[in-house]
């Protein structure tokens, strides 16, 4: 028995040379096949579906998912709307069809991200991608995009970190820019206070740090702004003591920062602790969600200012439901019981930009889309979307002061609007000291 | 089975071979990111599984031969293979480089020094103006490669990975690994040359782990460095061989498919999908505590690519 197996094995094996001349002689066979095949071979699989897809990755969980709350919640409304009289009349189909979406969790992760936007364009046949939040979900899913030549419509993600992806053919995205819009909102809401000028700098080692902190001290220094740049810290630093001391050694009056909310929450409560207390403080990022801001305990919160780039306040008209801005807050919060967050204008706009495009493409072909889009010219409950040479359209952008509410715990005022006249300030900025 | 080993691998290999003639564009998608996936779970697993060096920090080769794609064809302007070759051999200098500190530790420290080197790394790209800080690069060549070329070169990579491993436990070196991987001691006794044997291993990891990361990031266009750097890489590899049985060949091929299809298809149930990979994971390792490979062989001694001489 033991001899016959022995044998067997000997006979079974190949010896290595033969299978390497055999291994190649397949692999060069194949590839070959592959690499010219399908496009002789493959039969044209035309799309048999009556509906428009459009692929919506989203960051759900992970760090930026409150970014992503607002979905499904917007989403299911928007496509509701959109389909009510039937949807959008397509010529390939000849008469009106339903919109439908496909949501996928990116967990924060562009490398996920990607993998999903790809699997959105290959598998579900999306028509079209809407994409949101922030440069780890923007990013990577553009690139994706522009490989398998579908058109994407983004927002909420500032434009230059978008632009080092460019030039872009398939993809339009509109949102603010660090450099043109933040700095001149930050510097006009710490002209209305007066102060000696010394800005103290409190950002994490993270995209948004390095670049924010470079363009401040770039830009800042022009308008006469005094810096104390202690260096940048890393992701749940502990003790912030040294910056505090070295802020009030150089006697800062203003403190900008860029940090995730955690850390702004350490860093906010040890500035209490050794009595720093700068006459305004004014963060971005981590203050931008009541959840965090209420998180600080406290009267903490009080006086902090933000960027606003979307509010109930803002002046604008949904193109697809002819909701307010005021009246999307009050569905949000009729339906959820929670506070608005800025996000939800920007996700309701996407739908409105998509929306708009369809109906002026009547096709699913992509580069009809494509050009459809190249040429809208609307307003949205963001604002005017026009979009440039660059493929993005810049949206308007104010300041806002954290103020104890009458509804919620904390509300957020809008306190500057000199860039944009037409969203009308709520409060008056004080000083926090 | 042993008998038909190598025709069954032969038909599996020119199936995947030929997948852009029969598979849609959603299974070349798949079997790319399996291969790829497939590649660095293998490489994994000849460090943990036979050589004993349970490495935590394979995201530093991924990431940095990553970037040192994205800098090479966006900086210098090289052909986009030829600059995923040269990043697998940054990898490898890497590797030699990380030798020279963390081959003085054993077990659990090796593993926390490959960590540290990982994160060490983070820290030093997020910090370098050269690659743009934290904000990430682009790779984007002249022209760029169509899916199914990067396709054949994930699939080199997998079928690579496999056959290396295969090879390298089928030498004299991988009898030496296996006597080491139950007795370092008493191996060494027996003149096994385990810190060569061991260096070899970590340098073949690394380049291959290199060389795949380099073809997955052709294939992302984005690297960042905090999610290149990040530790859950070492934890998606952890969990394929786990799953699939750490210590043999099968375990990764299995664990990658299962791993590959489950984030596919739970990307879909955002709030649930993590929970559930959990629940999966957590079964799997109650119920077949080496594995589902190892678990197979123990019950029915099938091995298809046993590195035992029988």
């Amino acid at each position: 028995m033991e001899k016959k197996k022995k044998k067997k094995d000997r006979y079974d094996g190949i010896s290595r040379r033969d299978f390497m001349k055999k291994g190649a002689v397949a692999v060069g066979a194949a590839m070959t096949s592959g690499l010219v095949l399908p496009k002789v071979v493959k039969p044209a699989r035309a799309a048999r579906r009556k509906y428009i897809l459009i692929g919506r990755p989203n960051p759900s969980t992970g760090p930026i998912a409150s970014f992503g709350e607002p979905t499904p919640w917007v989403d299911e409304r928007a496509v509701a709307k959109i389909n009510k009289d039937g949807g959008i009349y397509i010529k390939e189909f000849g008469k009106k069809v339903p919109v439908k979406i496909k949501i996928m969790d990116t967990e924060s992760n562009p490398t996920k991200a990607g993998e999903v936007a790809s699997r959105l364009i290959v598998k579900d046949k999306v028509d079209l991608m809407v994409f949101y939040h922030t440069p780890d979900t923007v990013n990577p899913v553009a690139s994706i995009c522009e490989r398998f030549k579908v058109p994407g419509i983004s927002l909420d993600a500032p434009l230059e970190p978008w632009l080092e992806g460019g030039p872009y053919h398939w993809n339009f995205h509109a949102f603010w820019s660090v450099e043109k819009d933040i700095v001149p909102v930050y510097t006009g809401m710490w002209e209305q206070v007066k102060t000696n000028r010394v800005v103290g700098i409190l950002m994490a080692n993270d995209p948004d740090g390095v670049s924010w902190s470079a363009v401040f001290k770039k830009l800042g220094a022009k308008l006469g702004y005094k810096f104390v740049d202690l260096g940048r810290f890393p992701y749940f630093n502990k003790d912030f003591s040294s910056f505090i001391d070295g802020w009030k050694k150089q006697n800062v009056e203003i403190l900008l920062g860029n940090t995730i909310p955690p850390d702004f929450a350490t860093a906010w409560r040890q500035c209490q602790r050794l009595g720093f207390r700068p006459k305004v403080a004014t963060i971005g990022k981590a203050v931008l969600f009541p959840s965090a801001v209420g998180a600080l305990g406290g009267d903490l919160a009080n006086g902090l200012t933000t960027e606003v780039w979307w509010s109930p306040h803002h002046p604008f008209k949904s193109s697809l439901t002819g909701e307010s801005a005021r009246e999307l807050c009050d569905a949000w919060m009729k339906d959820t019981g929670k506070e608005w967050t800025q996000p939800i204008g920007y996700k309701h706009a996407g739908y409105e930009i998509a929306a708009d495009v369809l109906r002026r493409a009547q096709s699913i072909d992509k580069q009809t889309i494509r050009n459809a889009i190249a040429d809208t010219n609307m307003d949205t409950i963001v604002g005017h979307i026009r979009y440039n040479k660059e493929h993005y359209s810049r949206t308007p952008l104010v300041g806002g002061q954290w103020v104890k509410g009458t509804k919620f715990p904390w509300e957020l005022k809008i306190v500057y609007n000199k860039e944009h006249p037409n969203i009308p300030m709520t409060g008056k900025i004080f000083a926090l000291s | 089975m042993v008998k038909y080993k190598w025709p069954i691998l032969g038909v599996l290999f020119v199936g995947f071979a030929t997948v852009p003639v029969w598979g849609s564009e959603y299974v070349l998608l798949f079997c790319l990111l399996y291969c790829l996936y497939l590649a660095m779970s293998q490489m994994w697993n000849l460090l943990a599984g036979y050589t004993s060096l349970l490495s935590l920090g394979q995201q530093a080769f991924i990431g940095f031969s990553g970037y040192a794609v994205a800098v090479l064809t966006n900086y210098y302007g090289v052909y986009i293979w030829l600059s995923v070759l040269i990043g697998g051999f940054f990898s490898v200098l890497l590797a030699l480089f990380m030798s020279l500190f963390i081959f003085r530790m054993r077990g659990i420290y090796f593993a926390i020094g490959t960590w540290i080197f990982a994160e060490m790394l983070l820290l030093w790209f997020s910090n370098w103006k050269y690659v743009k800080y934290g904000t990430g690069l682009f790779i984007k060549p002249p022209h760029p490669p169509s899916m199914t070329t990067i396709y054949y070169a994930s699939l080199i990579m997998g079928a690579g990975a496999t056959a290396a491993i295969y090879i390298i436990l089928r030498s004299k070196i991988g009898l030496g690994l296996m006597a080491m991987r139950d007795d370092e001691d008493v191996s060494e006794a027996m003149g096994v040359e385990i810190f060569r044997s061991k260096l070899f291993c970590f340098m073949v990891g690394s380049f291959i782990t290199g060389l795949t990361a380099g073809v997955l990031y052709v294939f992302q266009i984005f690297i960042q460095p905090y999610k290149a750097f990040a530790i859950d890489w070492t934890v998606i590899l952890v969990f394929i061989v786990i799953i699939g049985g750490i210590g043999t060949i099968e375990g990764p091929i299995v664990g990658t498919f299962i791993y590959v299809l489950l984030s596919q298809w739970l990307a879909e149930y955002a709030h649930i999908s993590l929970l559930l990979l959990g629940i999966i994971a957590i079964t799997i390792i109650l119920l077949a505590p080496t594995g589902i490979m190892g678990t197979l062989h123990q019950k029915t001694g099938f091995a298809i690519l046993s590195p035992r001489r029988l």
